[in-house]
């Protein structure tokens, strides 16, 4: 209703159709969101896709419960290593550092997010503040357009988070030795792939 | 470096590996190994992910509306058997934006977004 007040303002006072005509741009233009027929826009705002959706159901609670369940499996209460004399946790099986582990592993996988093979372009900072929204009790704030960017993304990121889904055959060689082997495999695929792109 | 290894990438057999390696008297003697959740976690986002695809066409038909229905009562119960206890709560997707999901179709059709 504002907003056609506004309109109707500015068709009809000279002034601002001058400064309009003058800036060659609207000065109130007009929301579009207004003019769908008949929707009731501010009756069907609540509803909609961000609060409804990404913010309300997707952000504030499919993304938490997704790191509880994580938590929960590798921090069940009987994977216990020591307890004290009245029976309080001294050793979790899986340390602060280890659990950590797998969240960090989350936030490094949404980095390396680009838009050159995936579409969606994930920044470093972005990805810190992912992590601390969601390990860290005071931060609390994601708009809907980066919770978006979850939905599209967290699906295709949670497989393998604490567990290989395929394990190596260069398992059994010791670590330094694989680590070698496996770059140079995975170089020679990329350099294999750069070249058939070109050759194409 | 090989504690890096164990850091990021093998918590569930880290685990696994020191359950059965306990004796007994140990705490962990004869305790259940723990399984990746990742499956159950990405049927969840991917459901969730089908709906919000769906609730954005624009010119949905009757079909198509009856398959956003269906998606709704779908996610709803994919979170509820997957993620029974969602951040440590019972009943814990008993609440107004998860069930308003299933009025979705509702809405739309209340609003005029769809096409006859």
């Amino acid at each position: 209703m504002i907003s056609i007040a506004i309109v109707l303002i500015s068709s009809v006072s000279p002034q601002v159709a001058a400064a309009e005509r003058n800036l060659k741009h609207k000065l109130y233009p007009v929301n579009a969101m207004l003019d769908i027929e008949h929707c009731d826009t501010l009756q069907a705002a609540p509803k909609e896709e961000l609060h409804q959706m990404l913010i309300g159901f997707y952000g504030e609670h499919v993304v938490p419960a997704t790191f509880y369940e994580i938590k929960e499996t590798l921090r069940r209460p009987d994977l216990v290593l020591s307890r004290t004399r009245d029976g309080a946790v001294s050793r979790y099986a899986v340390p602060d550092e280890m659990l950590k582990g797998a969240f960090v592993r989350l936030r490094d996988r949404l980095t390396a997010c680009g838009s050159s093979d995936l579409m969606i372009q994930v920044s470093p900072e972005y990805g810190s503040h992912f992590l601390a929204m969601y390990t860290e009790p005071d931060v609390k704030h994601l708009t809907g357009d980066r919770v978006k960017v979850l939905m599209l993304s967290l699906p295709f990121l949670l497989r393998d988070l604490i567990k290989p889904e395929v394990r190596s055959a260069l398992q059994k060689i010791s670590y330094p030795i694989s680590y070698v082997i496996s770059y140079a495999i995975s170089y020679m695929i990329s350099t294999e792939a750069m070249f058939g792109a070109y050759a194409l | 470096m090989h504690s890096d290894l164990a850091v990021l990438w093998l918590q569930v057999d880290h685990v696994n590996a020191l359950i059965r390696a306990a004796k007994a008297g140990d705490c962990l003697f004869g305790v259940e190994e723990i399984k990746d959740p990742s499956d159950k976690l990405i049927e969840v986002h991917l459901a969730v992910l089908r709906y919000n695809m769906q609730s954005r066409r624009f010119g949905l038909t009757a079909p198509g509306l009856v398959k956003l229905r269906d998606l709704a009562i779908e996610l709803l119960e994919v979170v509820k058997n997957n993620m029974p206890m969602k951040s440590g709560e019972k009943n814990a997707w008993k609440f107004e934006k998860a069930h308003s999901l299933l009025h979705k179709v509702r809405y739309r059709m209340r609003y005029r977004m769809y096409c006859l």
